[in-house]
């Protein structure tokens, strides 16, 4: 009784609790001493891991982006920062890449600071903890701001922070970008209901939140939608409103400057954007994946090891629980404003996703159909969350109507559900799923059940009781996906450090080289390796590895894979010295030498690999087809020559130095290799061309002697710098224009938002009193 | 002085409706100027049972090409099946699959070829996505700089019919009872209504 009489003195207090508490019932049992919440474990399906623990099954072999992309990057973000640099860039991927270019390692994104202060194995639940909370807190709000009841606005922020969409993308940056989509939204509305600079400023601040969240995508779509219920909401308010919209945005966009310019650029030099902007594969989900919105677990599940859907669970993961079903139809009927523009979102989203609308494939390389779900998930929460205001502040005048409504949606749903299932049993039986699937069909059938006799019971009483139930079924309803989906491991199955690892780490120091192993790991064992994937690529990496396909596969994406590097006809010149292959791999070529077999792998060592700086008498300077025609003819000795592009003071075709004596062309020391800077002692008697063959990337400088010299593309990928004859202490700085213009930017635009933010005389609150409402006097 | 107008619902609604169809327009001149032209040619399935698993049929026929190509090159024709995002097997013409390049008719040309049928028998549930792909002759058809026109993509559900159910009448026992046990929830549902409905209306006559 006293906890009924709090809440309803302080129901946006309690609500917002409850928002900030369920995250961290769910996801909290990974800060216990010795768990952790990660993937890690898919490691343990491919060698040199599977050694350790041969036969151990995945808690979710489905993410396998959070284990070999999203948490090494923390990782290794986190151990840059405390040694003092800010990670521009990567050495240990791709023959070095850009790190803070790529959106994705969201390293502005404050959520992912929190890395920062507490151990890892911490970090990765309290993020996803925060995630959800913010999500759930910014729909709440958004909900709230439109005048919704509490507990309404409670049930669409418990069905949206829990929905399918945001659980099983938990661990990507995707999901992080999804606090923005009802942010956006509500920030719409602040500066609806109270139009000034505060306003201004707080669509600015989401818009930039939302770029640094990491998922640009994502948030282009987010933004496209809030624009369209912007222009919805200008009805009244005419075109000023519009105008200061639209100067939040600019003013979001350019506060993010720091981040966008160099992925902008990198954008220009990636390989997947490349071939996305060729074609993009129109995927969708086909009509009949409809069902898994019902049923989340239709179609089996990852974790169980059962899943028989199309494509990937992840893809066609929808669900919003049960009760928006229920009270979708009376948002429907009550015809409350916005109601309209969520039910078309609803189905424009819908047809998008389910592969029935327009083919947006060539729409340039931004649009995947699946990226839409998040507008389709968002939408029913909103007309779920606004039919239960009908029921909470229309008490007195239940209709026939609504009842019916109720009645109808409850029938058609249950005869779809049969229906369905009736005729997939067949499916279930030969697929070993006879008993599991009538379970799952059973717990579908109770929860619905439930959930509309508790709306029925809404629609005739006064009282809240039954809100709460509600609220509880329809969270149980979505509890099994957020309990199971992201697993909770033991904190030793956290990336550990096999015997073919240590060996490695021994040999590098012996022998210096990169190391050929799974893509991306070696960064998390201080090795250097060339296997990686990042979403984007770096094109010229990709096409001298692979020259003769240039493209990373059919669909446009994938990633650079150890079987390609090491067929690759730039193998030796990448330096790899080592190859890590699992132990019953024995490889017989040419210039491989056995260095360890063990019951996680063998090593062999590559007597061929060149060193990673090394002095060339002989450059020529052709254009990209003929140097990529050169590499893939293996008509190449890169030991002897390079290749340079884009020459600046030479025609293509010429000799860019004369011909010297190729048997000592010079010597060249690293003398320091960071991050982001690289000194390098060279010696030449007669000059010639220092090749460092870490990749090239604009925002290299390179100075010979302390004068600036320009850095060379040579033999496609790589960096090479002109030497006259003598000692010479060359440096490689990483320093790009485009994070420093940026930077310049973003400050520009910081001190606009501060200056439109700060407190003034008259009060500004974002959220309206629940009290008249509590009243019943809905505004 | 006279009073300004307020903007109609109706002016607000065709703004919007204008707005909608620019960028309806938008997306499609961005559809027309896509890299890659609409391919000369229409792509359909059929899918019938066959023993344990399902035979699909892929259909080729020419279509005119939506725009005149300035000099005319045969291609090959590649039915490709994708196995999730990353794994891709060829359509051989003969119902196998291979896992290197087959094409299932080469040296076309875009002015018009005879239809090409391919069938073969899948095993396993759920559904396969089925690509067709015309690339340059003898040219690799996974290198994307080798495609003329943008590939066809189609999802062919693949799936068990009751009939084919080892054993139907455990079947019909287990669906019997689901179904008895979803009349029930209706019943439930449908009987709450009403006795609210009736409680109502006791409680206030003049309601209606």
């Amino acid at each position: 009784m006293r906890l009924a009489r709090i809440i309803r003195a302080h129901p946006d207090a309690a609500s917002a609790l409850t928002l900030i508490v369920l995250p961290i019932l769910v996801f909290g049992r990974a800060l216990m001493p010795g768990k952790v919440l990660s993937s890690a474990d898919v490691l343990f399906t491919m060698y040199p891991w599977r050694g350790l623990a041969p036969g151990l099954r995945p808690g979710n072999d489905l993410l396998t982006d959070p284990a070999h992309l999203f948490q090494p990057w923390l990782i290794y973000a986190v151990n840059e920062v405390w040694q003092g640099r800010i990670p521009l860039w990567n050495p240990h991927v791709f023959a070095g890449s850009p790190f803070f270019a790529n959106p994705q390692s969201a390293l502005l994104f404050p959520l992912n600071w929190v890395a920062l202060i507490v151990p890892i194995t911490w970090a990765f639940a309290l993020i996803a903890i925060l995630k959800v909370a913010a999500i759930g807190l910014a729909t709440y709000w958004f909900l709230r701001v439109r005048a919704l009841h509490p507990f309404a606005a409670l049930m669409g922020a418990i069905s949206f922070m829990w929905s399918g969409v945001v659980i099983v993308w938990l661990q990507w940056t995707y999901a992080a970008t999804l606090i923005f989509l009802p942010m956006l939204f509500a920030s719409v509305e602040c500066l609806r209901i109270r139009p000034g600079r505060r306003a201004i400023a707080l669509v600015a601040l989401s818009v930039a939140l939302g770029v640094l969240a990491g998922y640009p995508q994502g948030l282009a779509l987010a933004l496209a939608s809030a624009s369209a219920w912007a222009l919805w909401r200008a009805h009244g308010a005419g075109v000023p409103f519009l105008w200061r919209f639209a100067a939040g945005v600019a003013l979001g966009v350019s506060l993010a400057a720091i981040q966008l310019l160099p992925f902008i650029e990198y954008t220009r030099l990636s390989a997947v954007l490349a071939a996305r902007e060729a074609w993009m594969p129109p995927l969708s989900a086909s009509f009949r994946s409809v069902i898994s919105l019902l049923v989340p677990y239709y179609y089996g599940s990852p974790t169980g090891g059962d899943y028989w859907g199309e494509w990937n669970f992840n893809e066609t993961a929808v669900s919003v629980g049960l009760a928006p079903w229920l009270l979708m139809p009376l948002a429907l009927i009550a015809r409350r404003p916005g109601v309209l523009f969520f039910a078309l979102m609803a189905i424009g989203a819908g047809l998008q996703l389910y592969g029935l609308g327009p083919e947006l494939a060539n729409a340039g390389s931004f649009v995947i159909n699946f990226r839409v779900a998040p507008l389709l998930a968002f939408s029913l929460c909103v007309l779920g969350a606004i039919g239960m205001d009908t029921l909470l502040t229309e008490p007195d005048r239940p209709s026939l109507r609504q009842r019916a409504v109720v009645r109808i949606a409850f029938v058609a749903v249950v005869a779809v559900v049969f229906l369905s299932f009736t005729a997939d049993y067949a499916t279930m039986r030969r697929l070993g799923l006879a008993a599991v699937s009538p379970v799952r069909y059973v717990w579908f059938l109770t929860l619905f059940t439930t959930s509309a006799a508790l709306c029925l019971i809404g629609l005739s009483r006064r009282g809240s009781a039954w809100a709460f139930a509600l609220l509880g079924v329809q969270f149980v309803g979505l509890a099994p996906l957020a309990l199971s989906y992201n697993p909770v491991i033991d904190a030793r199955l956290l990336y550990p450090t096999t015997p073919a690892l240590v060996r490695l780490q021994q040999e590098v120091v012996e022998a210096p080289g990169r190391v050929l192993m799974a893509p991306n790991l070696a960064m998390l064992y201080g090795l250097e390796g060339v296997a990686a994937y990042d979403g984007m690529t770096p094109r010229h990496l990709d096409e001298a590895i692979r020259p003769e396909t240039s493209a990373l596969n059919l669909l446009g994406s994938g990633y650079v894979g150890e079987i390609s590097v090491f067929w690759s006809p730039v193998r030796d010149l990448l330096g790899i010295r080592y190859i890590l292959v699992p132990p019953e791999v024995a490889v017989d070529r040419p210039g491989l030498s056995l260095r360890y077999h063990g019951a996680d792998g063998r090593i062999y060592r590559n007597e061929a690999a060149l060193p990673r700086a090394f002095v060339v008498a002989e450059a020529r300077c052709l254009d990209t087809a003929e140097v990529l025609k050169r590499i893939r003819a293996r008509a190449v000795d890169f030991r002897r020559e390079v290749l340079l592009t884009d020459c600046v003071d030479a025609t293509p075709g010429d000799a860019r130095s004369p011909r010297t004596d190729a048997s000592s062309p010079g010597t060249a020391r690293i003398e320091r290799y960071s991050a982001d800077h690289v000194r390098i002692s060279a010696e030449s008697d007669r000059g010639g061309y220092l090749v460092l063959t870490d990749s090239w990337f604009p925002g290299w400088t390179a100075n010979v002697d302390g004068r600036e010299t320009r850095v060379e593309r040579a033999d496609h990928a790589f960096r090479a710098v002109k030497l006259g004859p003598g000692h010479h202490d060359v440096e490689f700085r990483y320093a790009p224009t485009s994070v420093r213009l940026g930077l310049a930017l973003s400050a520009l635009a910081a001190i606009v938002t501060g200056a439109l933010a700060w407190p003034g005389t008259a009060s500004w609150t974002i959220l309206p009193s629940a009290a008249p409402i509590l009243r019943g006097e809905h505004p | 002085m006279t009073p300004s107008v307020a903007p109609t619902a109706a002016r607000w609604r065709l703004a919007f409706a204008a707005l909608a169809a620019c960028v309806a327009s938008c997306l499609a001149i961005v559809t027309v100027e896509a890299a890659l032209p609409s391919p000369p040619f229409a792509v359909s399935t059929d899918i019938s049972p066959d023993g344990e698993g399902t035979r699909v049929t892929v259909r080729v026929e020419a279509r005119p090409a939506l725009t005149k190509p300035a000099a005319p090159e045969a291609f090959d024709l590649y039915v490709v099946q994708l196995r999730g995002f990353q794994e891709v097997l060829f359509f051989t013409g003969s119902g196998a699959w291979s896992p290197t390049p087959v094409s299932v008719q080469g040296g076309v040309f875009e002015s018009g070829f005879a239809p090409i049928a391919v069938e073969g028998t899948v095993r396993g549930f759920g559904s396969m996505h089925v690509m067709v792909i015309g690339a340059r002759t003898a040219t690799d058809p996974l290198v994307r700089s080798n495609w003329l026109f943008r590939p066809i993509l189609r999802s062919v559900p693949v799936r068990a019919r009751r009939a084919e159910d080892p054993s139907p009448t455990e079947a019909l026992q287990v669906t019997g009872l689901l179904g008895a046990m979803s009349a029930v929830a209706v019943a439930l549902v449908l009987r709450l209504s009403r006795r609210q409905e009736s409680a109502r209306r006791q409680t206030t006559p003049h309601a209606g």
